[in-house]
């Protein structure tokens, strides 16, 4: 039986985990939830509770005792963003129907007609094959494993699936794998997924390929990509062994061929969380191609020691707060939104118009996020210091209020007059010198301009943040308003959160069904080999070469010019190091180079 | 009983669909009827099945559809069996754990276990069970089946078609409208929304060319993207 260690720990953000019962009694419960016991994965009664700043969900399974972990990691955050929440639709036509009705969920899924968030961004798997061996990643074929790769026309019929699905079919898709940009016919699959209606198309990769074949970029932006969704775990190549050489090779790649980038980083606390600064300022020096960081706190998937489990977990506001210390308070916890915030947008813009908005219905826990501009002086200045967000939030939800039960020419008049009283929710004085945000806001809600907002689209960095969950810190009222989906080849589309925590008997197991057993993958590909499809660096190479030393060695600290208050983040720059120390200092970080 | 009234009686269920009760080697009353057959046919290794047999034609083009006819079970239990809904759920991820077990829904309201498996003998690459093996599985966790009811399950026409092709089963209409409402406008949003589609492809295209026309050095060398 499991059970909560009475011993304290001698780190104090750990005591949390290691409370009696009699002391989590005194805990005030913020809510009640359902979960899953993370060893035999009965489904128990979760408790959502205030432990000091902390929010905290604990559990206990009759067989495997009580179970703690960290829900999020700042009271404050969770009571004013939980108000946000709203249940949204699901679908008209799930693709499965259980006769449970969704009663075992997370185990129905399919999506099953419980669910109650549309696909707003659909991840379909391109191929399990990756060029990467990295520890941590369970989710590629090992030597000898099958290989999961389907074919175009397979393809098209996952995305004409997913375009099918009502009231609001997605139009965002991101492609992954494995590392997609192996399989074969990765421009004809980008070009079909275009076809099929998608307007926003990601590719979610290390960005090694085309760092090194700038070529492909090209022709990948040619066929619909629009954004590289980019591993990136930070600026030094401790915290970066997955693609540091590579990145200003991708950078160069990206910039040429006028693609977008967003950088995500996996945050594990004590690994890499010392560098959130340093990320984001990282991101300001290639503005100009670089859209978004959307950090994602770890998913802690899988069995392992509670000590290591309890010293690595980091939630949203976790990383909020480091990031705010790092960058000494210029983006602060009160700059970010829970994703949720959009409801009100949503169903103010369906009630005047009649036409469905992208209703992002998720649960408040699951995402946050924020937008900072660098303006002409260089100031980083985050949207939320002269728009009133929550009071343009609350405006829209009375004004909904007022308006949905009206008819529909009453509803626009009245819409109208709601828009131009956006204006006084932004204070002109505090806005950015080089924007004029007002005018921008109006045209947008007004004229429906969507050009106008080019004028930012170069100075604007969106700051996201998406925590996947895992066994320990599972909340059903979570998974069941997920809107990152995957289709899957059985014509089933799964939450994010299903898929990934219970690979048993979703990801793996399907994908095992769908999948061509190494021996006939060899047979159909004579000249293949595992060892073939791996990436060997040449990190001298790639270290001595000019874009390299330019990248790392010219990092502007925009945090430690007097107008963002003077001090530096912590790991601004890398230290470069000197020609012909490459390699060694490589196979320090477990990197496989080439001899 | 008799080889011959065995033979006579199997004749009569396959004729009617109804099953021959028999006893299974773990001790309960199983539909005899599709069990009989599957544990006659030899293994898919036996069988010669082949990758190609995987394959599906759908309007001229293959698709890989691992299984065709499956067996579905149905197993009546007691409710107090399944304990309570948590426990119901943990059932249904226990079997769903089985690679040769395709779906399994365990209704702790109903006292229903439905499972739908690739049996012993079918024509795929993929691992293949018994329905003596699942009821030992649902014995081991202290499942005593009431009744168990098995029939062949059309994979390819029931499971996957459905999932590629889901039927409206509700309305959602946008947010401060009602059905009666909603009805009335629907058709013209739905036109509008082709209307937008189609112009979204028209403005990719135009993107396209301008885009190509700057980077032509790139793209020349790669005609079939052009295509």
């Amino acid at each position: 039986m499991q059970t909560v260690s009475s011993e304290r720990p001698s780190e104090p953000s750990l005591e949390v985990y290691h409370r009696n019962k009699e002391e989590l009694e005194k805990m005030p419960v913020l809510g009640r939830t359902k979960t899953v016991c993370p060893v035999c994965k009965r489904i128990i009664d979760g408790v959502i509770y205030r432990d000091g700043d902390y929010v905290m969900i604990r559990k206990e399974c009759p067989e495997h005792g009580l179970f703690i972990e960290k829900y999020w990691e700042d009271y404050y955050l969770y009571d004013k963003m939980s108000k946000l929440q709203y249940n949204g639709r699901g679908l008209e036509n799930p693709n499965y129907i259980p006769d449970t009705l969704g009663a075992n969920c997370p185990f129905d899924c399919g999506l099953c007609q419980r669910h109650l968030s549309h696909t707003a961004l659909a991840n379909v798997v391109i191929t399990n094959r990756c060029h990467l061996n990295c520890w941590y990643c369970f989710f590629y074929a090992k030597e000898g494993e099958p290989i999961y790769e389907p074919t175009l026309d397979e393809f098209k019929k996952l995305f004409a699936n997913l375009r099918a699905q009502r009231p609001i079919p997605p139009n965002a898709i991101q492609l992954t794998g494995g590392e997609p940009t192996m399989h074969p016919q990765i421009v004809e699959i980008v070009k079909a997924a275009r076809e099929a209606g998608f307007e926003q198309v990601q590719l979610n990769t290390t960005g090694i390929n085309l760092g090194l074949n700038p070529d492909l970029a090209v022709r990948l932006r040619y066929a619909g990509v629009n954004t590289l969704y980019l591993s990136f775990d930070g600026v030094s190549m401790r915290a970066n062994p997955k693609n540091h050489w590579e990145i200003p090779f991708i950078l160069d790649a990206a910039r040429k061929a006028e693609l977008g980038i967003v950088f995500v980083p996996t945050v594990i606390r004590g690994i890499n969380d010392q560098e959130l600064g340093a990320m984001v300022n990282f991101a300001l020096n290639h503005l100009d191609v670089v859209r978004a960081v959307n950090f994602q706190p770890v998913s802690l998937v899988g069995r392992m020691p509670d000590k290591a489990r309890e010293s690595m977990r980091i939630t949203i506001p976790g990383m909020i707060k480091e990031l705010e210390e790092q960058t000494h308070g210029v983006i602060n916890k009160d700059d970010w939104y829970s994703v949720p915030y959009t409801g009100a947008f949503d169903k103010f813009l369906e009630a005047a118009t009649g036409r469905y908005m992208y209703d992002m219905s998720i649960h408040f826990a699951c995402g946050m996020g924020t937008y900072v501009i660098l303006d002409d002086d260089k100031r980083i200045i985050p949207i939320p210091e002269f728009i009133d967000v929550l009071g343009l939030n609350e405006y829209l939800k009375e004004e909904y209020e007022e308006i949905k039960d009206d008819n529909r020419i009453s509803k626009k008049i009245k819409a109208a007059k709601v828009l131009l009283g956006v204006r006084k929710f932004i204070d002109e004085k505090k806005q950015p010198k080089s924007v004029n945000f007002l005018k921008l806001l109006t045209n947008f809600l007004v004229n429906k301009d969507f050009n106008s907002l080019g004028a930012i689209h170069h100075r604007t960095l969106f700051l996201g943040s998406m925590h996947f969950q895992d066994e320990y810190n599972y909340d059903i009222a979570r998974v069941e308003r997920c809107d990152i989906h995957y289709a899957m080849p059985d014509g089933e589309v799964l939450p994010f959160c299903t898929f990934n925590v219970f690979p048993e008997i979703y990801r793996d197991k399907i994908q095992r069904q769908y999948s061509i057993p190494a021996d006939v993958w060899k047979k159909q590909h004579p000249n293949w080999s595992y060892d073939a499809d791996k990436y060997k660096r040449d990190v001298k190479k790639l270290q001595e070469s000019e874009l390299y030393r330019k990248v790392y060695g010219g990092i502007v600290d925009y945090f430690a010019l007097p107008v963002n208050g003077g001090n530096p983040v912590p790991f601004a720059r890398p230290e470069l190091p000197s020609v012909g120390d490459s390699t060694a200092n490589s196979e320090k970080f477990g990197v496989r180079v080439k001899r | 009983m008799s080889e011959v009234q065995d033979s006579e009686k199997k004749k009569q269920a396959d004729a009617t669909g109804e099953g021959v009760e028999e006893t299974s080697k773990v001790g309960i009353r199983i539909n005899a009827r599709a069990v009989g057959k599957h544990k006659e046919t030899p293994s898919f290794s036996e069988a010669g099945a082949s990758y190609e047999d995987e394959l599906i034609e759908e309007l001229g083009k293959k698709y890989h559809v691992p299984y065709r006819i499956v067996k579905e079970a149905v197993v009546a239990v007691k409710r107090a069996d399944l304990g309570d809904q948590g426990r119901a759920a943990m059932l249904q991820y226990k079997l769903m754990t089985d690679d040769a077990i395709i779906k399994a829904s365990v209704n702790y309201i109903t006292g229903k276990i439905t499972i739908i498996y690739n049996p012993k003998g079918a024509k795929n690459l993929r691992p293949k069970t018994d329905l003596d093996a699942i009821v030992a599985k649902l014995h081991a966790e202290g499942i005593e089946p009431l009744s168990v009811e098995e029939h062949d399950y059309d994979y390819y026409r029931e499971f996957y078609s459905y999932a590629f092709n889901p039927p409206k089963i509700r309305d959602r209409p946008p947010y401060g409208y009602d059905a009666e409402k909603w009805k009335k406008i629907r058709e013209d949003y739905e036109k509008e929304r082709q209307k937008h589609e189609e112009e979204k492809r028209r403005k990719f295209k135009e993107w396209q060319q301008e885009y190509y026309e700057r980077h032509r050095d790139v793209l020349d060398k790669f005609p079939a993207d052009l295509a």
